[in-house]
């Protein structure tokens, strides 16, 4: 498998795993203004840029090729959408018929007033007296689950939550990892079984609560004021360590690597999780056990 | 003010003009356009037009405390205001990032390349230097700002005399104009500036870009050469990518441009300073507004010197066309008459001495450079009364220039049709 | 004292055209999109890179492109009173404006501005105590590699390279003493060290016969650096693929 994604941020845990085979060869890395191919006839993909009649490459990364295309990944980019992603947002902005939502993206994506589910699951037209009560349903500092629906040419993002599922979020905590640790999965939309909700959008930001629902009001009538249990509590904090420690070394986060460093995990005091030693021991305790299942699948 | 964005349609049409060797105003790539200089009454001041774009600059000089680093050394500032005046996107008192670079550009080529003796501005060392205040003003901007300023700069350093200057053990003495002459500053070298525009990557380059032109160009590259032939800067703007064999290219060909301006600015500063001698009466900017409304060569005699004398000027490439001076004319008329502050007789006389010029350069351009008495004024209105019915005819293009350029003076629609049925003949 | 002396050796002990050691580390922030920390000799760099994101600063948005904003932070040992209350007043003071336009300008060239429209690009360049001249070209070649790290397109990577004539010999990567010295020097940034200038600055004069060899050096001396900054971004991407 091919993985060309993030940096590790902190020297020491590069170092650490410096010599675990990451299935790249050397040979295939390239910066910026160095030709690509010394063969003509291929196809332009990202990445690269045509100087006379060569391909040169415009990024830091590994080149790729699929049949006649050729591309240039880079380690490291900002969230780049796609129609479909799920994201997990916040309100910036009450505009005329639309709120801005920072997706971390190169620009904040629009969610239409169009595109929304209104409490109460009505289907119908959106008249002005809605406009005027946009306030009330989300204001800047809510945060949204929802899904790309048009990415345009000039980069403008809209994003609907025309679905049960999407929504305003209400109690928990977002964590932000950088966006190329996230895999497109069929779902994104998880209840844990150690007795958490983890919702995982796809730019990076994940979200984890007490429990996933499926609101058919669309959230908007969420009641901050809930008190959440001290158990919740404490299995939601030690997710959040545990998302943290893999983003730092490196490791992709889905499911079952989240569940897998959760379990590693329990051996240790959800604190000690801080600690970079303790980190890099869970850290490496996860990447056997990632490596083994894959053994087992092929 | 945001600038608005160049229209593409233009930007094609002026860049296959380059290609071909023809720019808007007929220049060839590499011609000039008209440098006029004037020297003010008052010592170190300036005013530099370079066909349109006009800079004005003065230099004083105070005493204050020298750095720590160097207490022998005079201090030289450099500073640069873009009035809205010249551009309505320029702010008062902020410069944006143009005027940061042209501000940059000319403490490189002023302060740093070191053309003047700042040992000799020494008074008492450790305490007392002299700090001498260059101010540069943009009055308009029509392209090429740096070259402008530039020559104004280094003129009105020529011409700043500071004044004697008295050094006793308890006190230091400053002598005033009466007493002693003032003096001149100390200057090594005349540092002038050269700007080429580059398009299509930097293949092509133009000389002395105006304002049009410079928003369609890649980029530019900004020189600062000396007589001796000198490199003192370099500047290179955004968007463009050269070789060093075109910045080598570029330095070699400005050379004698800087040599021509050298001779330029030192001839004027002598006229100057031997009218001063005799001790005459300089007439300085009061020669300003006469001077910018006949800037086209419809007037061989009249006065271009002492401002430029006849011999340069030929170098200068070819005067603008009438179309643009004229409205250059009407635009200096405005500004004087709303001018408070000078005096009504001055606004009468130099609202006659308009008058009559503009007449006199309608009747060159009908007549093909005949003068015309006055007189021959009411025969005119007679032929437009004939010519009003044959109004079918106009309608090409020339009516179109002729009105632009007339309606202020005259405000009578007939004239000009009578003007363009003229050239039309 | 000289600046050459009659052995050929300078007064740190390195010959003419001889640059200083560069060694850098790249991505050693995770807040940020793009990290560098850049030592060349004595001086040391440390640059940060936000973006492309939403533009914060309207007036300079463009539709078609993305701008880039700069700041530059400098520890000064001693900032003498008007330096401070210049830096009261503005934020800044004037040497580090000219440091941002210069390399505002230079990466304007050198990324592709027009993938990003209505975008910015942030570059936080901090010098640290350490500081022995050469200083832009230092900030250029530090901007680069975080640059890099950040995933952003660009035409090449841009080195950087300051070099002045001293008694007729061209003297490559200058440091303060050389520089002090009013010896007229130029900054020169080329992409991948190829034959294109993105940044030319000269200061103090230089007669034009010595213009060729100069220009020449200081391409050649770019290409050196290039390599090392080569060198560093392949070492840390081969390091830095994650785990799956």
């Amino acid at each position: 498998m091919n993985h060309l994604a993030a940096d590790v941020p902190s020297i020491s845990n590069t170092r650490l795993f410096g010599d675990i085979d990451r299935g790249i060869q050397a040979d295939k890395l390239v910066i910026p203004g160095l030709p690509v191919s010394q063969l003509s006839g291929f196809m332009r993909g990202h990445g690269t840029y045509l100087r006379g009649d060569e391909l040169y490459s415009s990024l830091a990364g590994a080149v790729r090729q699929v049949n006649r295309l050729i591309n240039v990944q880079s380690v490291k980019q900002r969230y780049s959408p796609e129609i479909g992603d799920v994201v997990v947002g916040s309100i910036t902005e009450v505009q005329e018929k639309r709120w801005k939502v920072d997706i971390c993206g190169r620009l904040d994506a629009h969610l239409q007033l169009a595109s929304v589910n209104l409490p109460g699951g009505e289907l119908r037209r959106k008249t002005t007296e809605d406009e005027l009560a946009m306030r009330d349903y989300l204001v800047e500092g809510d945060f949204i689950s929802a899904e790309v629906q048009q990415v345009h040419h000039d980069g403008s993002i809209f994003l609907h939550t025309r679905s049960l599922k999407y929504g305003k979020l209400g109690i928990g905590v977002a964590v932000r990892v950088p966006s190329y640790l996230i895999k497109r999965r069929k779902t994104h939309f998880h209840a844990l079984p150690c007795g958490a909700g983890l919702i995982i959008g796809c730019n990076g930001m994940i979200w984890i609560c007490e429990q996933i629902s499926e609101d058919p009001d669309g959230g908007y009538n969420i009641d901050l004021n809930q008190h959440v249990p001290a158990s919740n509590m404490k299995v939601i904090s030690r997710l959040f360590n545990c998302i943290n420690v893999l983003a730092n070394h490196g490791i992709h986060i889905f499911e079952t690597s989240v569940m897998n460093c959760y379990d590693f995990s329990s051996a240790y005091e959800t604190k000690d999780l801080m600690r970079s030693d303790v980190a890099a021991e869970v850290a490496a305790q996860v990447i056997q056990q990632l490596r083994a299942d894959i053994m087992d699948e092929s | 003010m945001r600038d608005e964005p160049p229209t593409l349609c233009e930007r094609e049409f002026v860049v296959q003009g380059i290609v071909e060797n023809l720019r808007l105003d007929g220049r060839s790539r590499d011609d000039f356009r008209a440098v006029k200089l004037f020297l003010g009454s008052q010592t170190g001041t300036a005013l530099c037009t370079l066909g349109n774009t006009k800079v004005y600059c003065t230099v004083s000089g105070e005493i204050g405390e020298p750095t720590r680093n160097r207490p022998s050394k005079g201090l030289v500032f450099v500073d640069v205001d873009m009035s809205p005046m010249a551009n309505p996107s320029f702010q008062h008192g902020r410069l944006g990032s143009k005027g940061f670079e042209l501000r940059r550009m000319l403490e490189l080529v002023i302060r740093d390349s070191r053309c003047i003796d700042v040992e000799s501005l020494c008074i008492r060392a450790g305490k007392e230097v002299w700090k001498v205040q260059v101010n540069i003003k943009v009055l308009d901007d029509d392209g090429c700002l740096l070259d402008c300023a530039s020559v104004a700069a280094a003129a009105a350093l020529h011409h700043y005399r500071r004044p004697m200057i008295t050094v006793e053990p308890e006190r230091t003495i400053i002598h005033s104009e009466r007493e002693y002459a003032p003096v001149p500053l100390n200057i090594h070298h005349m540092p002038l500036c050269v700007m080429y525009g580059f398009i299509r990557d930097g293949e092509i380059s133009i000389t002395d870009p105006d304002s049009r032109e410079e928003l369609y160009l890649d980029g530019c590259l900004w020189l600062s050469v000396n007589k001796r032939k000198e490199i003192c800067g370099l500047h290179q703007t955004s968007r463009l990518i050269l070789t060093t064999a075109m910045i080598e290219a570029c330095a070699n060909r400005s050379f004698q441009r800087v040599s021509d301006l050298t001779d330029l600015i030192t001839e004027i500063c002598a006229n100057d300073a031997a009218t001063r001698s005799k001790n005459q009466v300089v007439e300085g900017f009061s020669l300003v507004f006469d001077e910018l409304l006949h800037t086209n060569e419809n007037h061989p005699n009249e006065l271009i010197g002492p401002a430029i004398p006849k011999a340069v000027l030929n170098k200068f490439g070819p005067a603008e066309k009438d179309e643009a001076s004229t409205s250059a004319q009407l635009d200096l008329n405005d500004a004087t008459c709303n001018d408070d502050e000078m005096d009504d007789a001055k606004i009468q006389l130099q609202a006659e001495q308009i008058a009559a010029s503009l007449k006199v350069q309608e009747e060159n351009k009908e007549e093909g450079k005949a003068k015309k008495t006055p007189g021959s004024r009411k025969k005119e209105n007679t032929e437009v009364m004939d010519l009003l019915d044959g109004l079918d005819d106009v309608g090409t293009a020339d009516v179109v220039e002729k009105t632009h350029e007339q309606p202020p003076q005259t405000g009578d629609q007939d004239f000009s049709l009578l003007s363009a049925k003229r050239k039309k003949k | 004292m000289k600046i050459i002396n009659e052995h050929g050796f300078r007064c740190d002990g390195r010959k003419a055209q001889q640059i200083r050691n560069i060694s850098a580390q790249l991505g050693m922030d995770a807040s940020s999109e793009g990290a560098a920390y850049l030592v060349q000799g004595n001086t040391q760099v440390i640059c940060h890179v936000y973006g492309p994101h939403e533009a914060t600063q309207r007036s300079r948005m463009q539709d078609d492109r993305c701008f880039i904003n700069c700041q530059y932070e400098r520890f000064l040992k001693s900032r003498s009173k008007k330096q401070n209350n210049m830096k009261k007043r503005t934020g800044k003071d004037r040497k580090s404006g000219d440091v941002e336009r210069l390399v505002e300008k230079t990466f304007e060239t050198a990324v592709f501005t027009t993938n990003f429209p209505r975008s910015q690009i942030d570059i936080h360049l901090m010098v640290t105590f350490k500081e022995d001249g050469s200083l832009l070209s230092t900030c250029i070649n530090a901007a680069t590699l975080a640059l890099c790290d950040a995933g952003i397109p660009m035409k090449g990577v841009v080195s950087a390279t300051t070099c002045g004539i001293a008694e007729g010999t061209v003297i490559c990567d200058l440091n303060n003493r050389e520089e002090n010295d009013l010896v007229p020097r130029i900054t020169l940034a080329t992409i991948s060290g190829r034959d294109e200038c993105v940044l030319v600055e000269l200061q103090n004069r230089v007669h034009v016969a010595h213009l060729p060899n100069l220009l020449n050096t200081g391409k050649a001396m770019c290409l050196a650096v290039h390599e090392c900054l080569h060198t560093a971004i392949r070492d840390h991407l081969l390091h830095t693929i994650p785990i799956s």
